[in-house]
């Protein structure tokens, strides 16, 4: 006891308790600032998780919201819409049963003054899409069962060659259950490509489309399939309609399904709103070709200034240097009328060949290898070396540290373009992630101000810049041991 | 290592070359076909709808392939005017009425005159402005596709709350003011007011609502000078800028709606903050599926002295470039967009106001699934006016913004000064012009 009271009084005798004290203070306030910085980047990733719902609220929220497990609840589906090729539609009502208002359990409507109110037991009263005279309530109890459907036939003017798609305002309450539809023209069924996940709050106007050829951007959420192989538009003057009807049904799905479906649901949406694996290789091709080329002519470049002797060295790389002083607006137009001469514009080689030469990376990399001794280089003269071996076996596995973070600056600079690239292309499909972000976010757009969605986009655009810096980070720390000789 | 290195420089090479060797090969596609392009900025989730009514047209005209380029709304006018100087531009293309007569006299837009003239083509199921927006000096440049109107939404639930009667029919400047002032509240009652009357606009041409309900005009008839400093027009311009300086009915920026940054500007409507916001028909839209309170579309209150209302109109549309090769082509393509399959487009879309009074007054627009009456939305062009665009507005809407600012915010005009100044500066500015 006593020795150890010893040891114990021995260090606080060598280190005071202000220096204790001063330590962990320095150290505290180093973390506080290291987790304010990481702040933002929490708030897109929570932001990424978030549903519509939560993100409209104000002052935002840092909560995500959790679903509840789906036991006992009323589907509400409104306005069941055709619409033909030509863009004409048609309500749903000739049902030969017909829609009434109803009162779910536990869930009640009331109407006043043209609008109609539901109220859930211990939730706040809400506002429905006009009056539900044509609303269809489900009541489902999944203790008892985990299916449930409904089935009606209709008529309306719809001929299935011309069919569109159907539309159908859904009722959600963060439940998680699958929806899932029929449609159903006399022998031809077409059924959803994939279960609808109702795993939002609040009314949604939800489409399933017969015509899947254009996939993205339209509010699908779920594309019908003819069972029977893709629909042939045949022009008929036949009036005959067949009889058509239509199936919904639901399914629960387990908890942790539903956790996991709730987590990526802004990622679907995104994949799904534009054709982001389509930006995602031309950003990656153009990023890795472009950096591979500004390094390789960066270094040849580099090399000559700072070791081959020739007249006006000196004076042609001011020269070259102070094209770096000119701002990137100011040239955007003369690259742009080249590129045009070229026959570039609107094709990927607009977007990678302008961008294959750096003067910064020339200058860098020329003072790196200036700072490198020359007697290394002179004992490779002597034992026979070339002068492009020198450079290739000398200077080069030396340089790693300037090379890779070159390499580093390089891929963030053409990974992030987005004047240049919104600029030289025309066709979505040359176009780059972040022209995709800013196309997703763009004025008008619904997708403005889902921000849940746009944080989800940013992630994923975020994901190849922190790998590729997490696998340089090797070569930063190494570049400090590399130089090997002193002068 | 090196090896490694080289192998994988080439290899990306190769990839390189492979994958903008797919550049060429869609061009030459189709053959025997004329192709046209075509140009507008169309968010992701209207891009499908763009596309659908491209292919029934392209169905009906099986000799023309129209090449649709969607593209972001950010930046569009700057990015199509870029294309133009390079010769780039698409045959047809989406315009804004705000920098519309500018690019007419930069000769960008053909003259579709010959064309309507030669078909006949009938222009009176369209709404007079929208029509009017298109046309300069005598010509037509173009086609409208929508407009809108800036309206009040109100919050039915707050009115009700503090006993305040919205009667629309009647509502005169003082009604509104005094409605205002009730809304404007400290409802936790720390001193501070945390519920205003209005949110409102400070734009130019939200400051000259109130000018041409009092029977102005910001410019003479042929758009050369500035009529704006009579004393009707300044007793108009002084009761809009009470509104800030002396009312204080206003929520003041969108910062105040609940500190710290609001990157979502029509939150404090949304929030219960505001009981009426006045914006553009658009905002409709946004609040499709919202299901807090309830909510009603209002026209502007009407001039006392004059008895009537007005409201600032807005629209787009489409124009043809005038360098295009195929205007023929391209003019079918204008007729389809403006047409009635276009049009339920534009309805279904559902932002603005289809500029086709068939499809604006039918079932397309007036929406039964809907929660808002849209035929509101369209009755607003009763009392709407045209903007006074001319060739130099983003000039013109400078002037007006800066006075405004220093009329209602730093308050050293009173707006008997800030009118004068006003067209003093813009009738320089239109002298300049000619």
């Amino acid at each position: 006891m006593a020795k150890k009271e010893n040891v114990f009084s021995k260090i606080l005798g060598r280190v005071s308790i202000r220096r204790i004290l001063g330590n962990s203070f320095a150290r505290a306030f180093l973390i506080l600032g290291g987790i304010t910085m990481l702040l933002p980047l929490g708030w897109m990733v929570t932001t990424a998780l978030k549903d519509e719902w939560t993100i409209q609220n104000y002052p935002g929220k840092w909560k995500i919201s959790i679903p509840q497990i789906a036991v006992k609840d009323t589907l509400l589906l409104d306005y069941i819409l055709v619409m033909n090729d030509e863009l004409e539609e048609w309500v749903l009502e000739d049902f030969e049963e017909k829609i009434t208002p109803w009162q779910g359990e536990g869930v009640g409507l009331s109407s006043s003054t043209g609008h109609t109110f539901l109220e859930r037991q211990g939730q706040q009263k809400e506002v429905l899409p006009k009056v539900g005279k044509r609303m269809l309530a489900i009541d489902y109890d999944f203790t008892q069962n985990s299916q449930r459907s409904w089935r009606r036939s209709f008529k309306t003017p719809l001929r299935i060659e011309n069919a569109l798609n159907i539309s159908f305002w859904v009722y959600g309450n963060d439940c998680g259950y699958e929806l899932s539809l029929e449609f159903i023209d006399g022998d031809r069924i077409f059924s959803t490509e994939e279960p609808l996940l109702v795993n939002f709050r609040g009314w949604r106007k939800l489409y399933a489309v017969f015509r899947p050829e254009d996939r993205y951007g339209e509010r699908v959420l779920f594309i019908a399939r003819d069972k029977s192989g893709p629909i042939a538009f045949k022009p008929t003057d036949d009036i005959h309609i067949s009889p058509q009807e239509i199936k919904f049904s639901f399914t629960r799905i387990s908890y942790p399904k539903v956790l996991w479906n709730k987590a990526l649901n802004n990622f679907r949406m995104v994949l799904r709103s534009i054709p982001f694996s389509r930006y995602y290789a031309n950003t990656l091709l153009i990023a890795f070709v472009v950096t591979l080329g500004q390094v390789m002519t960066s270094a040849f470049a580099a090399y000559a200034f700072a070791r081959l002797e020739f007249p006006g060295r000196d004076k042609i790389f001011y020269g070259y240097l102070a094209t770096m002083m000119i701002p990137g607006a100011v040239t955007m137009i003369p690259r742009f009328i080249m590129v045009k001469w070229f026959g570039w514009f609107d094709t990927l080689y607009a977007l990678i060949i302008p961008g294959l030469s750096t003067t910064y990376g020339t200058f860098l990399l020329r003072q790196f290898f200036k700072a490198l001794p020359k007697d290394l280089e002179d004992a490779a003269k002597i034992d026979g070396c070339s002068l492009f071996g020198i450079f290739w076996r000398i200077i080069l596995p030396l340089s790693k540290p300037a090379l890779i973070t070159l390499a580093v600056i390089s891929f963030m600079g053409s990974w992030q373009m987005f004047l240049w690239p919104l600029i030289v292309t025309k066709s979505q499909e040359y176009w780059t992630l972040q022209i995709g972000l800013a196309y997703m976010g763009g004025r008008g757009g619904e997708m403005g101000s889902q921000y849940n969605l746009i944080m989800a986009g940013a992630l994923l655009v975020l994901i190849p810049q922190v790998i590729i810096f997490m696998a340089a980070q090797k070569f930063f720390q190494r570049g400090i041991v590399l130089s090997g000789l002193k002068e | 290592m090196l090896m490694k290195f080289s192998k994988f420089c080439v290899a990306t090479l190769l990839l390189a070359i492979l994958f903008s060797g797919c550049a060429d090969r869609t061009a030459s596609e189709e053959e025997g076909k004329t192709v046209i392009s075509f140009s507008a900025p169309a968010p992701p989730e209207h891009r499908a709808v763009y596309q659908q009514v491209l292919r029934i047209f392209m169905r009906k005209h099986p000799e023309i392939k129209v090449k649709f380029y969607p593209t972001t709304g950010q930046n569009y006018e700057e990015r199509i005017q870029t294309e133009m100087l390079a010769g780039e531009a698409p045959d047809v293309l989406w315009w804004q009425d705000e920098y519309f007569p500018g690019m007419v006299e930069a000769g960008q837009f053909l003259d579709i005159t010959p064309f309507i003239e030669a078909e006949n083509y009938d222009l009176s199921d369209f709404f007079e402005l929208s029509v009017k927006e298109f046309g300069h000096k005598g010509r037509q440049y173009g086609l409208p596709q929508a407009w809108g109107a800036s309206v009040i939404f109100y919050n039915k639930d707050l009115f009700e709350q503090y006993g305040i009667e919205y009667n629309d029919d009647t509502w005169t400047w003082d009604a509104f003011i005094d409605a205002c002032q009730r809304l404007t509240r400290d409802i936790d009652g720390d001193g501070k007011i945390d519920m205003f009357g209005i949110q409102a606009n400070q734009g130019s041409s939200y400051s000259f609502i109130p000018l041409w309900a009092a029977g102005q005009e910001i410019l003479n008839e042929d758009k050369t000078k500035c009529v704006i400093n009579t004393p009707e027009a300044v007793r108009a311009y002084r009761w809009w800028a009470e509104r800030w300086t002396k009312h204080k009915i206003q929520i003041e920026s969108f910062a105040e709606a609940g500190g710290g940054v609001v990157s979502i500007p029509d939150q404090a409507f949304a929030e219960g903050q505001v009981g009426m916001y006045e914006t553009g028909a658009f905002f409709a839209h946004q609040l499709r599926s919202f299901t807090k309170f309830r909510w009603g579309i209002a026209y502007m209150p009407i001039c006392p002295y004059t008895g009537k209302r007005s409201t600032r109109y807005y629209g787009d549309g489409y124009g043809i470039w005038s360098k295009s090769k195929h205007p023929k082509e391209a003019w079918e393509l204008l007729k389809f967009l403006a047409g009635p399959v276009g049009q339920r487009m534009m309805a279904q879309l559902g932002r603005s106001v289809p500029a086709r009074k068939s499809i604006a007054y039918s079932k397309y627009f007036d929406r039964e699934d809907t929660s808002w009456e849209e035929h509101r939305l369209v009755d607003a062009i009763k009392h709407a006016h045209l903007q006074p665009i001319t060739t130099q507005f983003r000039e013109f809407d400078n002037i007006v913004g800066q006075i405004t600012d220093r009329v209602i915010l730093t308050q050293d005009l009173t707006p008997e000064e800030g009118l004068a100044l006003m067209e003093k500066e813009i009738n320089k500015l239109l002298a300049e012009g000619s």
